[in-house]
């Protein structure tokens, strides 16, 4: 079937390893490790440029995703500590953090829409590592806009794109 | 060694006035890390040798006791 996503040809083993490595990987922190491998495979004088190129995709959205996932721990902390600790301090929003929820899911929204068909199996990795913390935001508020329907639980389990969220 | 970010990835982290105030602390907790550990290492050797002086002091002392 076409909608299943197909992983990018490559034929180095070493920028084959850096890849599976980054997509195992969990992106909230990036291992200094991986980080290594991901650089040297990129940097190698190698015949697989394709996979190279993959590669230095993968690379480049694992590093802006740990960014802006930092970004999106803030505001849940600054959430976390204006309601208190046994929340007594619920209250609504100050304009600021609704300011930054909006403008957080039209980057998130914008980034997922701009991967190209061939990208099917890196937007889900990006989903699933910005989604849990899109979750986070979401589920410590409400009167959100609808658009924040589209942040689901199955965009983090990386089912997204199957047949059980089309069914959905 | 430096990669580039995408176009994507530059809009994705461009500068924006409602997420001015939310800045990612990644970069800052790994140096705070890197200098924990630098501190760490310095204070573990500090105690080896303070160790290593009094074993000798004592070891000297008792020469010294011998001797006499």
């Amino acid at each position: 079937s076409e909608d299943v996503s197909h992983m990018p040809e490559m034929e180095d083993s070493d920028v084959l390893n850096a890849f599976k490595d980054l997509m195992a990987a969990d992106w909230a922190e990036l291992p200094s490790a991986v980080v290594k491998d991901a650089k040297t495979a990129i940097s190698k004088n190698t015949d697989d440029k394709a996979g190279q190129e993959a590669l230095k995709n993968v690379f480049r959205a694992a590093e802006a995703v740990e960014e802006f996932g930092g970004i999106l721990t803030s505001i849940k902390m600054e959430i976390d500590d204006s309601i208190g600790m046994s929340g007594e301090g619920v209250k609504p929003l100050p304009n600021d953090i609704t300011d930054a929820l909006r403008t957080a899911y039209q980057r998130y929204a914008e980034y997922l829409d701009s991967f190209e068909p061939e990208e099917v199996y890196l937007k889900k990795k990006v989903e699933m590592e910005l989604g849990t913390k899109m979750i986070h935001l979401k589920m410590r508020c409400s009167g959100l806009g609808s658009e924040w329907g589209k942040v689901t639980v199955l965009g983090t389990s990386g089912l997204s794109g199957s047949y059980v969220e089309q069914r959905a | 060694f430096h990669i580039e970010p995408g176009t994507r990835e530059k809009a994705l982290l461009a500068e924006d006035s409602a997420l001015k105030r939310f800045k990612s602390h990644k970069k800052s907790v790994h140096k705070l890390k890197r200098i924990g550990d630098v501190l760490t290492v310095v204070v573990v050797a500090g105690c080896c040798y303070e160790i290593y002086v009094k074993a000798v002091m004592k070891k000297e002392a008792l020469a010294a006791g011998k001797s006499s």
